[in-house]
């Protein structure tokens, strides 16, 4: 590239400006734990609920970790299930035992899942600045992010029309997801918000 | 003793007609002709920096997903000033950030409801090559311009659902077309205040929000400083 020096001081600042310019406000930092919860519901849309009546629902909550399994039994587990009964009992349905026939099973998931990967850190003022003498075209460094999200899952499996051999369909499933899930206070409160807005999910 | 003052002698002597024959050699200008010269911006090819700030605004498909304002809106530009044709080229970098929080609902999609508080962010950091033809000579106090600019921005464009962000980002290419005006502060000054509107169109599909481009009006003030 062809230029006067008297110039690279100047297209240095440009650079420099574009680079400390390039550090984007945290967008989430006055989010508060509760505005940071998001309830998905899915649902089969050819699923009549009308024509379903009993439910089984397991003792205890499963969780999925990183394609790892297992059961719990902590208080807290005990109480999102206790919700989750009395929401479908409030829409008419009724709790048996597994051994019953019920019509509709119900599983409470607690499911951690674990992103990585390496991201390009363009930060001029990183420890790297010292060692380029004032130089602006040093390599971007590295860093390995990790980040876990635990969140609430559940699910209604038709069980009614399922076939023997079959996984039987999932008709309808909620995730749970955010700060302060797990807090015992508001466990109630956000369990009941993805029955809320599930309104076609009722016996009658 | 007298031989070295005589050298002494002739070597001030020579200095002496070495210095007349340097003055003699510079143009003469008479004092009365001195400040009807061309100033050096009507002469030479010039140097302009300007840091401008303002209010953004949304358009096109943009405005459907971005319907606050920002002030969050920088351009800072380097221009080469031409003296007789009234045509200046440079560079200008930009930061551009939208934001707007919308408050909890749910959003019904084919057999999902999702409900969320939204927090919509755009960013993009345009890197432009720009020209301006004015009006009025490069020394007038007042020089109202038009200008074009092409180049290229990294946008992103990111809708966090609570936390959970989707969207999209890359680098994308820009075009801006724009107007303003300059007023020096001083006949004769270096400084001056600068004021602008701009549209600038980003193309930035996002299908899921309903974008097609990125495109903003922009309205910036702030100083502008020249020099040769």
């Amino acid at each position: 590239m062809i230029m006067k020096v008297k110039h690279a001081p100047l297209l240095s600042v440009l650079l420099l400006a574009a680079m400390s310019w390039s550090c984007a406000p945290d967008a989430l930092q006055d989010l508060t734990p509760e505005d940071s919860q998001v309830f998905i519901t899915n649902y089969q849309k050819s699923a009549n609920f009308g024509n379903y009546q009993t439910f089984s629902l397991a003792d205890s909550v499963y969780l999925l970790q990183n394609n790892r399994t297992g059961v719990s039994t902590t208080a807290l587990d005990f109480r999102i299930l206790g919700r989750v009964t009395d929401n479908l009992t409030k829409r008419g349905y009724t709790r048996i035992l597994r051994s019953g026939k019920p019509d509709l099973g119900v599983n409470v998931i607690r499911i951690s899942e674990t992103q990585s990967g390496v991201v390009a850190n363009y930060n001029p003022w990183n420890s790297y600045w010292g060692y380029g003498g004032g130089g602006f075209y040093y390599p971007p460094t590295y860093s390995y992010y990790e980040n876990t999200e635990t969140y609430w899952y559940i699910e209604i499996a038709d069980l009614k029309n399922s076939v023997s051999g079959q996984q039987p369909a999932i008709i309808w499933n909620a995730q749970i997801r955010g700060a302060g899930i797990f807090d015992e206070n508001t466990l109630a409160s956000v369990v009941e918000n993805v029955f809320t807005q599930s309104s076609y999910l009722k016996r009658n | 003793m007298l031989k070295m003052k005589r050298i002494k002698w002739i070597g001030v002597l020579v200095g002496m007609m070495g210095f007349a024959v340097s003055v003699l050699g510079q143009q003469v200008i008479d004092r009365s002709q001195l400040f009807k010269r061309e100033s050096p911006y009507e002469r030479y090819t010039t140097y302009r920096v300007s840091l401008t700030g303002g209010l953004g605004l949304a358009a096109g498909t943009f405005s459907g997903y971005m319907d606050k304002t920002t002030l969050r809106n920088y351009t800072l530009g380097l221009e080469f000033v031409f003296p007789k044709n009234n045509l200046s080229l440079g560079v200008s970098v930009g930061s551009q950030y939208f934001q707007n929080r919308l408050p909890r609902q749910v959003y019904n999609f084919d057999g999902q409801d999702v409900s969320a508080v939204q927090t919509r962010t755009f960013v993009a950091y345009p890197l432009i090559v720009t020209g301006s033809y004015h009006i009025g000579k490069v020394n007038s106090l007042v020089r109202p311009y038009v200008q074009a600019g092409l180049g290229g921005a990294y946008a992103e464009l990111t809708n966090y659902w609570g936390t959970i962000p989707t969207g999209d980002n890359g680098f994308r290419f820009v075009a801006q077309a724009g107007a303003g005006v300059r007023v020096l502060f001083k006949k004769t000054g270096n400084v001056g205040l600068e004021l602008g509107a701009n549209y600038q169109h980003i193309p930035f599909i996002v299908e899921s929000e309903g974008v097609k481009d990125a495109s903003t009006f922009n309205v910036r003030a702030g100083l502008f400083y020249r020099w040769w």
